[in-house]
C-alpha cells in the first residue's frame, strides 16, 4: 500500500474523527446549558414568594411600556391578538399595530373591530425608516384609560424591521415591548418582563420572555386556557426542539451572561437604547438577533455595565408551522438571519474587548449553530464513504451515531425533564409518551431535513437571494373549532 | 477499551441517563398530582370556613381553623396567604390572627434572625405581609444586609407596616447600597404615608442624587403636600438640582403637588435653559397640574423647536379643559408645525364623539410644517 492510496483514507479517518468529537461536543454543550437552565429556573422559582411582582402592578413609578405589533397579512388573527394584549395586566401602557402595507384585510379586520378614526399626527423619525407612514389611526371609542391606548399605523410595506422602527419612532413610552401578531402573551408576561428593570435599572438593557408552542392548546379570546401536545409529528418534535434549543439553551446562556438572541415574538427594550443604537437593520433577516448583538457591542464600546436578560417566568405561545414547505422557508430563513448576523458581527468573533459574547458565545455560534447543520450533512456522506473506503470501521461508525443521535435523545430528554421538574405546562400523561415519543423520533428524519434547508439558507445568504416576512399561514386563534391539523384550538363556547 | 467496548459503553451510560430522565420526570409528575389531589382533599372543608371567617364568622370558626393540624394547615396556608394580600381591615386582623395561632410569627420572627437567605427572606415577606410591628427593628436590620434581594423583600415589607420611624433607615439604605432601585424605595415610603414627609425632607438634600431620586419620587407618588415647605423644596430641587432625572422627578412631583409655587416652578422650567427631557417634563407637569393660567404658555410651546416638548404641550393643553381644548381649536387651523401638533391633540377631543365635529383628518406628516396638510 503506498503513501498515495493511503493518505485520503487517513485523512477521512482524521476527518471522521473530528465529526465524533464534534458531536460529542455540541451534545456535551448543550446538556451543560440544560443544566444550567434548571438550576437557574430553580433558583427563580425558591425567590419568587418573596420577589414582589405584585407591587410591580401597584407601583405607580413602574415605567409604561409601549407594546409593538408589526403586522403583514394577519387578518386572520390580528384582532384576537389585540384585544388579547389589550387585556394584559399591567399598570399603564399603549398598543401600536403597525400594518406593513398588506395585501389581505388586516386593516379592514382593525377598523371594524375598534371603529378606527384616521387622525392627524406629528411624525417625526429619529431612526430612518423606508416605507412611508400613509396614515395613523385611533379607535372612535377609546380601548383604554387614554384616547391613544390602541393605535393603528398604516404604512408602506418595508418590512418587519422597518415596520418596528416606524413604532419605535412613535412610541411614547420609554419600555417598548416587540410581539408578533400571532403571538399570545400570558396576562402578567409584560409584569414579568419588566422586573428587571425595575430591580436592577442601572444594568438592564433588554429582556426576553419564553416562546413556547401553542399548537394542539386551547385557545379563547387569544388566550392560551389548556396545553397539550399537537396530535401531529411535526409540531410535537418543534414543542421538544423549542423546549431544548430556544427556550432552555437561552436561559443557560442568560445566566452565563451570554444571551444573544432575544426573539422577535417577545423582547422588552428600552426604547431611547434602541433610537440610539439606530433601531433594527432592515436589511438583516434575523434582526431581532442583530439588534441584541449590537446592543451588547454597543454596551461594551462604551464600557459600561449591563445586562441582557431572559426570564423564566412570562411565557408568549405561538403558533409553529404544521406543513413542511412552511417549516423549510422559516428554518432557511433563520439560518440565513444567523449567517448574515455573524458575518455582520465577525468583527466581535475572538476580541477580549467583548468580553464572553466576543470570546465564548459568538465563536459558539459560528461553529455550533452555524456549522452544524455542515457537519451534519457531511457526516451523512463521509461515514458511509469511510466504512466503503476501509478509513474507518463499523465500530467507530456506531460510535459516531450514539454520539451524534442518542447522546442527542438524551439532551431532549433532559430537556423535557426539566420542564417538568421547574415549569410544567403539559399535565397530561400522554404529554409525556408523546414528548419522549418526539425525542427520538426528531432525530430519525427530522433533523437530518431541517440541516439540508439550513444548508441551503446558508446558500441563499451567499448568494444574497431576495427575501421577506416569510409565509405563516395563519389559522387564528378564538374562532370557532375547524378541522384539525393542531392548530391552537378554541375552547367550545 | 476496543471500539465494540467503547460502543457498548457508551450505550449503556447514555440508556442509563434517558431511563433516568424518563424516571424522573414520571415520579415528579406522580408526586405533584399526588400533592394536588392531597391538598384538595385536606382543604375541602378548611377553604370555606376559611372564607366564612372573612365574611365575619366568629370566635369558632377562628377555634376551629386555629386548630386545624399542621399538615393541614400547611396544605391550606397558601391559600391564606393570598386571601391576606386581598382584605384589609377586621379581616385582615383576623386573618393575621389565624397566622399568629399557627406559630407563623413566631417561626418568621425566629427565621427572619437566622441563617440562610431564602429562610430569611421568606420570613420578611411573611411578616410584612402580617404587618407584624414586633419585626420593625428585625426588618431594618435587614436594611443593611448585602444581598440586594433581602433589603428589597426588607424594604417592601417596612413599607406595608407603614412605620415612619423607619423612613430614614430606608433611605439610608439606597446611600449605603446605591444600586437600590429607587422606585422600590420611593414606594415603601409612600406606602408609609404623609408621616414619611420628615425623612423626604432630609431626603431631598442628601448628598447622594440616588436618595434624593427617591425622596423626590416618594413626594410624587404622594401628591398632596403636607407642608408648603415640601412644595418649595421640591421647587427648588426642580431649579437647582445637578440631577436631572431628580429634576424630571421633581417636575412631575410639582404637577401633583397643585399649588401656586409648583406652577411658577414649572413655568421657569420650560424655558430653554433646561434640557429637553425636564421641559418634556415640566411641559407634562402642566397638564397634571390642571391650571388654566398654563393655557397661554402651553400655546406658545406649541412652536418648540423641540418635537417632545411641542407634543408634550398639545398633549397637557388636552388636560386643561374647554379653554385648553379651545386654544388647541383655535391653534390648529394654521400651517406651520405648532398648527400640526395642535391639531393632532385637538382630534383626540373628537374620539368619542358621534358628530365627528373634529377637524378633517390629515395624512400623517414629515418634517416639514406644510406637510402636516398635504393630501
Amino acid at each position: 500500500m503506498n503513501a498515495a492510496t493511503e493518505w485520503p483514507r487517513t485523512a477521512l479517518a482524521a476527518v471522521n474523527g473530528s465529526i465524533l468529537w464534534y458531536f460529542l461536543a455540541i451534545n456535551t454543550i448543550q446538556l451543560v446549558l440544560t443544566l444550567l437552565a434548571a438550576v437557574t429556573v430553580a433558583r427563580h422559582h425558591r425567590r419568587l414568594p418573596f420577589a414582589g411582582s405584585d407591587d410591580v402592578y401597584r407601583n405607580s413609578l413602574t415605567p409604561p411600556v409601549t407594546v409593538l405589533m408589526p403586522a403583514y397579512n394577519e387578518g386572520v388573527c390580528v384582532v384576537d391578538a389585540i384585544h388579547a394584549v389589550l387585556a394584559l395586566r399591567y399598570p399603564r401602557f399603549e398598543v401600536i399595530v403597525i400594518d406593513d402595507g398588506s395585501t389581505d384585510d388586516t386593516f379592514e379586520q382593525l377598523r371594524a373591530a375598534f371603529d378606527l378614526v384616521e387622525v392627524p399626527h406629528v411624525y417625526q423619525p429619529t431612526i430612518p425608516t423606508r416605507g412611508a407612514v400613509r396614515s395613523i389611526h385611533l379607535p372612535a371609542v377609546p380601548v383604554g384609560p387614554e384616547p391613544d391606548t390602541l393605535m393603528v399605523v398604516r404604512k408602506d410595506n418595508g418590512g418587519k424591521a422597518d415596520a418596528l422602527n416606524v413604532g419605535i419612532n412613535l412610541a411614547a413610552n420609554p419600555m417598548v415591548c416587540m410581539v408578533d401578531a400571532d403571538s399570545m402573551l400570558d396576562p402578567d408576561a409584560l409584569l414579568q418582563v419588566v422586573k428587571p428593570f425595575l430591580d436592577d435599572p442601572l444594568t438592564v438593557v433588554a429582556t426576553g420572555g419564553i416562546v413556547r408552542v401553542a399548537n394542539g392548546g386551547t385557545t379563547l379570546a387569544g388566550r392560551i386556557l389548556d396545553v397539550r401536545m399537537p396530535s401531529r409529528w411535526l409540531p410535537r418534535i418543534q414543542v421538544v426542539e423549542y423546549l431544548r434549543a430556544f427556550i432552555l439553551s437561552r436561559i443557560g446562556w442568560s445566566s452565563l451572561g451570554g444571551l444573544l438572541i432575544i426573539s422577535g415574538a417577545f423582547g422588552m427594550f428600552q426604547r431611547d437604547l434602541l433610537k440610539e443604537v439606530g433601531g433594527l437593520d432592515p436589511d438583516c433577516i434575523g434582526e431581532d438577533a442583530d439588534l441584541v448583538v449590537r446592543l451588547h457591542r454597543a454596551m461594551r464600546d462604551r464600557g459600561a455595565a449591563y445586562r441582557v436578560s431572559f426570564v423564566a417566568e412570562p411565557v408568549c405561545w405561538s403558533e409553529v408551522p404544521t406543513s413542511f414547505r412552511v417549516l423549510a422557508a422559516q428554518r432557511r430563513r433563520w439560518h440565513r438571519g444567523l449567517f448574515e448576523i455573524l458575518t455582520k458581527h465577525r468583527a466581535v468573533i475572538g476580541r477580549p474587548r467583548y468580553g464572553r459574547i466576543g470570546l465564548v458565545v459568538m465563536p459558539y455560534f459560528v461553529l455550533f449553530e452555524l456549522l452544524a447543520p455542515v457537519v451534519e450533512l457531511a457526516a451523512l456522506v463521509l461515514v458511509p464513504v469511510g466504512i466503503l473506503s476501509g478509513a474507518v470501521d463499523a465500530a467507530f461508525a456506531w460510535q459516531l451515531a450514539i454520539a451524534a443521535y442518542v447522546y442527542a435523545i438524551v439532551v431532549t430528554l433532559a430537556a423535557t425533564t426539566t420542564e417538568e421538574l421547574c415549569f410544567p405546562r403539559y399535565h397530561r400523561w400522554s404529554d409525556i409518551g408523546a414528548m419522549v415519543g418526539a425525542a427520538t423520533v426528531e432525530n430519525v428524519g427530522y433533523r437530518q431535513l431541517v440541516a439540508v434547508w439550513q444548508v441551503v439558507g446558508i446558500a441563499d445568504a451567499i448568494r444574497k437571494k431576495k427575501s421577506g416576512w416569510g409565509t405563516m399561514t395563519r389559522t387564528g386563534f378564538g374562532k370557532p373549532a375547524v378541522p384539525p391539523d393542531d392548530r391552537a384550538r378554541p375552547s367550545p363556547a | 477499551m476496543d471500539g465494540a467496548g467503547a460502543v457498548i459503553t457508551m450505550l449503556l451510560v447514555l440508556a442509563a441517563i434517558a431511563l433516568g430522565a424518563v424516571v424522573l420526570t414520571v415520579a415528579t409528575r406522580a408526586v405533584r398530582q399526588h400533592r394536588a389531589r392531597r391538598r384538595v382533599r385536606l382543604t375541602a372543608e378548611p377553604r370555606k370556613q376559611l372564607v366564612a371567617l372573612l365574611v365575619g364568622g366568629g370566635d369558632d370558626v377562628l377555634d376551629q381553623l386555629g386548630g386545624l393540624s399542621p399538615a393541614t394547615w400547611r396544605a391550606l396556608e397558601p391559600t391564606a396567604v393570598a386571601m391576606l394580600a386581598k382584605v384589609s381591615g377586621d379581616a385582615r386582623l383576623t386573618l393575621a390572627l389565624l397566622f399568629e395561632r399557627h406559630g407563623v410569627i413566631a417561626h418568621a420572627l425566629a427565621d427572619v434572625r437566622g441563617s440562610g437567605f431564602c429562610r430569611r427572606a421568606n420570613a420578611a415577606e411573611t411578616l410584612g405581609a402580617l404587618r407584624c410591628r414586633p419585626a420593625l427593628l428585625d426588618l431594618v436590620f435587614l436594611l443593611r444586609s448585602a444581598r440586594q434581594e433581602i433589603r428589597m423583600v426588607a424594604l417592601r415589607a417596612l413599607g406595608r407596616l407603614g412605620e415612619p420611624a423607619a423612613a430614614e433607615a430606608m433611605l439610608a439604605s439606597l446611600a449605603r447600597y446605591p444600586l437600590t432601585p429607587t422606585s422600590v424605595v420611593a414606594y415603601t415610603l409612600y406606602e408609609v404615608g404623609q408621616q414619611s414627609s420628615p425623612a423626604l425632607m432630609r431626603g431631598m438634600d442628601h448628598s447622594s442624587p440616588r436618595v434624593r431620586l427617591a425622596a423626590i419620587e416618594a413626594v410624587q407618588l404622594l401628591g398632596a403636600p403636607s407642608t408648603l415647605r415640601m412644595c418649595t423644596r421640591v421647587a427648588h430641587a426642580l431649579r437647582a438640582d445637578e440631577s436631572t432625572a431628580v429634576r424630571g422627578h421633581a417636575a412631575a412631583a410639582l404637577g401633583r403637588l397643585g399649588t401656586q409655587t409648583a406652577l411658577t416652578a414649572l413655568l421657569d422650567a420650560t424655558a430653554s435653559t433646561q434640557t429637553p427631557a425636564v421641559r418634556t417634563a415640566a411641559v407634562l407637569a402642566l397638564g397634571t397640574l390642571g391650571a388654566r393660567s398654563a393655557v397661554t404658555p402651553l400655546c406658545a410651546l406649541l412652536a418648540d423647536r423641540e418635537h417632545t416638548v411641542a407634543h408634550a404641550a398639545a398633549r397637557s393643553l388636552l388636560r386643561l379643559g374647554p379653554a385648553g381644548h379651545a386654544a388647541l381649536r383655535a391653534r390648529s387651523t394654521g400651517h406651520d408645525l405648532a398648527a400640526a401638533h395642535a391639531a393632532e391633540s385637538y382630534a383626540i377631543t373628537t374620539l368619542g364623539d358621534p358628530r365627528g365635529t373634529g377637524p378633517t383628518p390629515a395624512p400623517t406628516t414629515g418634517r416639514a410644517p406644510h406637510s402636516s396638510r398635504s393630501a
